[in-house]
């Protein structure tokens, strides 16, 4: 009714009418092209924050394994320590009562870490590789061939496959 | 397009961190470190070692093993004759008077060598990423020239990366502490790291920092510290038996491994011991190296250092044509700036309190990653999200605050809970809104209240009534309140609940800690009360139902200890009374427990708690929470 009435009424104009219609329809259209990009846009930002909350998700997943390894690692490597004086005991230790029971403390430390997953590093008369030994230098050899392991300076340790500590190393040259 | 990361490459040492979920988070290597050496090596056949691995083998494989090759990149051969009397490996000149390194037959530029670290961070940081890093932001310290700048943007390229920019590593330090917000302030970065000593003076204003004046010493860090320390040990050892532990290598190796653990340890602590039993063994006998370092020695031995930081803050100042006065922020990076005596020097000549709450270790790469995040349009989502500053809530039976929304929620966020009520035939429930941390309604800040009329006569505990709160991005919150039964409800809305201004909000969170303590207290005292009433009403009811099963004797004594109980919460009696009643009823009601089952066999007594009073309710039901 409203409708009919002002078209009725507007009679006269109906060509100012229809230019403003066309004009209205242009500036609706702008705005519906503007809203889909818009809309776009925003699908976009919410897919990639989805995105990145799953990646965080499953990253917080492992980062949660990974603290609980390295706080394993952080003790065993306080303890490696120890094992290090009761070994550094043995050997320099002369009365070999005394060097006898050092040893076999040395031993049931190394047999309760092992329980616990640490194994050492085996190295001596190996190739050397830092991914595992750490070079302190070289010393001549004649059982051990160039570029092998000829003497552990101190033991390297593993937990699993992760590397506690490196074996210290001499590596053999001949001159 | 990939993640974008920040990379702070180091002299000694380089760290990498990404924006992830709006934060900053530095990344672990494929060794797990959070650092990586920056060092890369060759391998006798061709094969290339980086970081860790390579540093390992550095003694055996000297002219092989390229580190601080930071000193180099960009550089003329002939401006860098110093730098190459302290290397072991071989600096030639190559085209343009350029510096090359010569590793065997091969020749390496400076930026090759810096693009296989930069490589090696990026591939570890995808792997732990999970996801492609393409594009990069590089730290480089703010006296590089362009040519320095060029080259390490280079680097960047060979590597495979996009660079988005290079930053410098005083401003990255800003960013991590937020300061590009602020306008108009001088900053200084005072950056003692493991080899080199910079101290830089900005300006930012409108979110652009610019370099005023930069100063240091090119050869002092962490390194010098230790090394003093191990001196002192090894002297003082040959003193007291004739042996220098520095001609021992493995000794030399344990001397500076606990050096470095006696200085970490006194940054936190005034003495540490530093023992090493069976250091090495003499003619008569195993020797141990057993002796305490204080603080004050540390800081005697190494007060040499320390000093040598003082000349350039001053010429930096004096550069910028400032007076300590005009700083503003002062930033402490690298590990050494751990060290308490060289944060009392940054205090006595600037004056002020150095911002410290980044790890030091890390604030670079930290602040590199944000600027990588806002140029890749990582960070525009986090910028919208605000917290709610404080607790939100409503009050419950006895006056105690239950929290429907914890602070720091990030919003826009939805909660709801489900309360019933605490009388029988209830026909209201008075929803009052709370904000703040403290156990007690009373003491936190009232927002508003409402009722919800026309709850259905029921016995107290089992209507349920929905009350959610949820807070759009704008912060406006709005309260509602369900009856579940009838599916009347009421809602209230408050605007207005995230914009308090900080004082506020740090006065009433550090209230809430002070106490926390009595607060805790009396609660629980309010809530064994809640308890204790809802124990009379379970029991009233069964002695209605069940009273006539009992022997005559027992049905008084059950009444007795229920009036004592009903009046003594009336009383508001203490605590202790409360208690001591209720756990006699208790022991009674077990009794009518059993005529229960002798009557009914099975309809045991209906678990129920009580509920809100004048208050509003406390979760009866399920307390059911909804996120969205």
């Amino acid at each position: 009714m409203d409708n009919k009435m002002r078209e009725d009424n507007n009679h006269g104009d109906n060509r100012v009418n229809h230019n403003d219609m066309i004009n209205k329809i242009d500036a609706l259209e702008d705005e519906l092209k503007k809203l889909k990009l818009e809309l776009e846009e925003e699908k976009k930002r919410h897919l990639r924050t989805r995105a990145d909350f799953d990646n965080y998700r499953k990253r917080v997943a492992r980062d949660a394994d990974l603290s609980r390894i390295n706080a394993k690692k952080e003790i065993l490597l306080d303890l490696l320590t120890y094992l290090d004086y009761f070994e550094q005991a043995a050997r320099q230790v002369k009365d070999p009562a005394a060097a006898r029971g050092i040893e076999i403390m040395a031993r049931q430390f190394e047999a309760l870490l092992e329980k616990h997953g640490v194994k050492p590093v085996e190295c001596l008369g190996k190739p050397f590789d830092p991914e595992e030994h750490e070079g302190i230098g070289y010393i001549s050899s004649d059982d051990c061939p160039e570029g092998c392991v000829a003497e552990e300076v101190s033991c390297g340790y593993k937990l699993g496959d992760l590397l506690l500590r490196p074996a210290r190393v001499m590596v053999a040259k001949t001159d | 397009m990939g993640k974008a990361v920040g990379i702070d490459l180091g002299t000694t040492f380089s760290a990498v961190a990404a924006v992830e979920g709006g934060k900053p988070e530095v990344i672990t290597n494929a060794e797990g470190s959070r650092t990586t050496p920056s060092v890369v090596a060759f391998k006798d056949s061709g094969e290339r070692l980086v970081g860790q691995v390579a540093k390992r083998q550095a003694a055996l494989n000297p002219e092989k093993t390229l580190f601080s090759v930071k000193r180099f990149i960009g550089r003329q051969f002939d401006e860098v004759e110093a730098e190459r009397k302290l290397v072991p490996y071989n600096v030639v000149s190559g085209p343009n008077k350029g510096v090359r390194f010569e590793v065997g037959d091969k020749k390496y530029a400076p930026e090759e060598i810096s693009a296989m670290i930069l490589k090696k961070l990026v591939e570890d940081a995808a792997k732990h990423l999970g996801e492609k890093v393409t594009d990069a932001v590089i730290t480089v310290p703010a006296y590089f020239n362009d040519a320095q700048r060029q080259a390490t943007k280079d680097a960047g390229k060979i590597a495979g990366l996009n660079v988005l920019r290079i930053i410098n590593e005083p401003t990255a330090a800003s960013l991590a502490y937020g300061l590009d917000k602020k306008s108009n302030e001088t900053i200084l970065v005072f950056d003692l790291g493991g080899g080199t000593f910079d101290v830089s003076i900005l300006e930012v204003g409108d979110g652009v920092f610019e370099v005023k004046s930069t100063n240091g010493d090119t050869h002092l860090g962490g390194d010098n510290f230790d090394k003093e320390v191990v001196d002192w040990l090894a002297d003082e050892f040959k003193k007291d038996h004739g042996i220098d532990l520095r001609q021992d290598k493995q000794a030399l190796q344990r001397l500076i491994e606990a050096a470095e653990k006696a200085k970490v340890e006194l940054s936190s602590t005034t003495e540490t011991s530093i023992s090493i039993p069976f250091i090495t063994a003499g003619a008569d006998g195993p020797k141990h190296l057993d002796t305490k370092l204080t603080r004050a020695k540390f800081d005697d031995l190494t007060h040499k250092l320390v000093e040598r930081c003082r000349q350039p803050v001053k010429d930096a100042l004096a550069d910028a044509k400032l007076s300590e006065k005009e700083i503003d922020e002062v930033i402490l990076v690298g590990g050494s700036t751990r060290i308490p005596a060289v944060q009392k020097l940054v205090r006595e000549l600037i004056g002020k309190d150095p911002n410290q709450s980044v790890n030091p270790d890390e604030v670079v790469a930290l602040g590199a990653a944000i600027q990588a995040g806002v140029l890749a349009g990582e960070m525009e989502d986090v910028v919208l999200l605000d917290v709610t500053p404080l607790s939100l809530g409503v009050e419950t039976l006895g006056g105690v605050m239950t929290k429907i929304i914890e602070r720091n929620s990030t919003i826009p966020t939805r909660h709801s809970e489900v309360f019933s009520t605490a009388e029988d035939n209830q026909p209201a429930v008075d929803i009052h809104v709370l904000q703040g941390e403290r156990e007690l309604a009373k003491d936190n800040r009232s927002l508003g209240q409402f009722k919800l009329e026309g709850i259905a006569p029921a016995p107290r505990g089992l209507p349920q009534v929905e009350v959610a709160f949820d807070i759009d991005a704008n912060g406006i919150l709005k309260v509602s309140a369900k009856d579940k039964g009838t599916g009347k409800e009421q809602e209230i809305t408050i605007s207005g609940s995230t914009n308090l201004d900080q004082g506020e909000i740090e006065r009433m969170v550090s209230e809430a800690q002070k106490h926390g303590e009595e607060d805790k207290q009396r609660r629980k005292e309010i809530e064994e009360r809640n308890e204790a009433d809802s124990l009379a009403y379970q029991v009233e009811r069964q002695m209605a139902d069940l009273g006539e099963n009992l022997p005559v004797h027992e049905k008084g004594r059950i009444e007795q200890l229920l009036n004592d109980l009903k009046e003594a919460l009336k009383d508001n009696a203490p605590i202790d009374k409360i208690r001591s009643l209720k756990g006699d009823l208790q022991q009674a009601a077990h009794t009518l427990s059993e005529a229960a089952y002798q009557k009914t066999a099975g309809d045991g007594p209906a678990s129920q708690q009580a509920e809100g009073g004048n208050g509003g309710g406390e979760d009866v039901v399920d307390a059911e929470y909804e996120e969205q």
